[in-house]
């Protein structure tokens, strides 16, 4: 990982069209501004993480049984409209 | 097309079913090519990847669990499938299903959007505390 020294006001450009800029520092909290066009997907880290485990999670389920599931499901509907 | 399955061998999918994820998903970065199986009727169904058979999830309509349900989706993402009307777009959320069908969860924090005039697609991240990645329906069932 490439590793640089920023100060408070100062910034770093990715690829000609990404900004990224120190706007403030406190204790260990950094305020980091980053301008980027509309289509860069930016999140924070664990965030990411936390949906790419929760797919892999989705993706190894054990054989599901749908049709259980979407009965389950009919059957909560219809006691609903029989309200 | 001809394509493998998961659960259900070799089944034939037209081609205008077929989705593409150009980012992939978290986690699935190298899978573009999805569709959904017409094997279920009702609230859940299969997405299944047309590239390789294993890679298979469970999507639901998150409105019938949450009617309010209403992630801020920048602009960007509604560009990046080739834009259009609106209406042309429809969000799914991914399920993990238990045992016990209540406690199956499904992530209202990974949003799939997807342009049925374009059939691109992306899972969208929403950084909104009320909208986690494991919702049990359980919990969303009592708030309705």
């Amino acid at each position: 990982m490439l590793a640089l020294s920023r100060r408070t006001g100062e910034g770093l450009i990715i690829d000609g069209n990404i900004e990224i800029k120190v706007l403030e520092i406190q204790g260990d909290k950094v305020k980091i501004g980053i301008q980027a066009p509309k289509e860069i997907g930016i999140y924070r880290e664990e965030i990411y993480a936390q949906i790419k485990l929760t797919n892999e999670e989705a993706a190894s389920m054990e054989k599901m049984d749908l049709a259980h599931a979407n009965e389950f499901m009919n059957k909560l509907k219809i006691k609903k409209e029989n309200k | 097309m001809k394509v493998q399955t998961r659960y259900f061998g070799e089944v034939e999918i037209q081609d205008e079913k077929v989705i593409t994820f150009e980012e992939g998903l978290p986690g699935f970065e190298d899978f573009k090519k999805f569709a959904v199986l017409d094997t279920e009727k009702g609230t859940f169904n299969y997405l299944q990847c047309i590239e390789d058979k294993d890679v298979c999830f469970v999507v639901t309509d998150p409105y019938e669990f949450k009617e309010d349900y209403a992630p801020r989706i920048s602009e960007g993402y509604f560009e990046k499938l080739g834009g259009g009307d609106s209406k042309e777009f429809i969000i799914w959320v991914i399920a993990c299903l238990k045992e016990e069908i209540e406690k199956s969860t499904i992530n209202l924090a990974g949003p799939l959007l997807i342009n049925l005039n374009t059939k691109k697609a992306i899972q969208v991240i929403i950084e909104d505390k009320k909208y986690k990645s494991r919702h049990t329906l359980e919990e969303l069932l009592e708030e309705e």
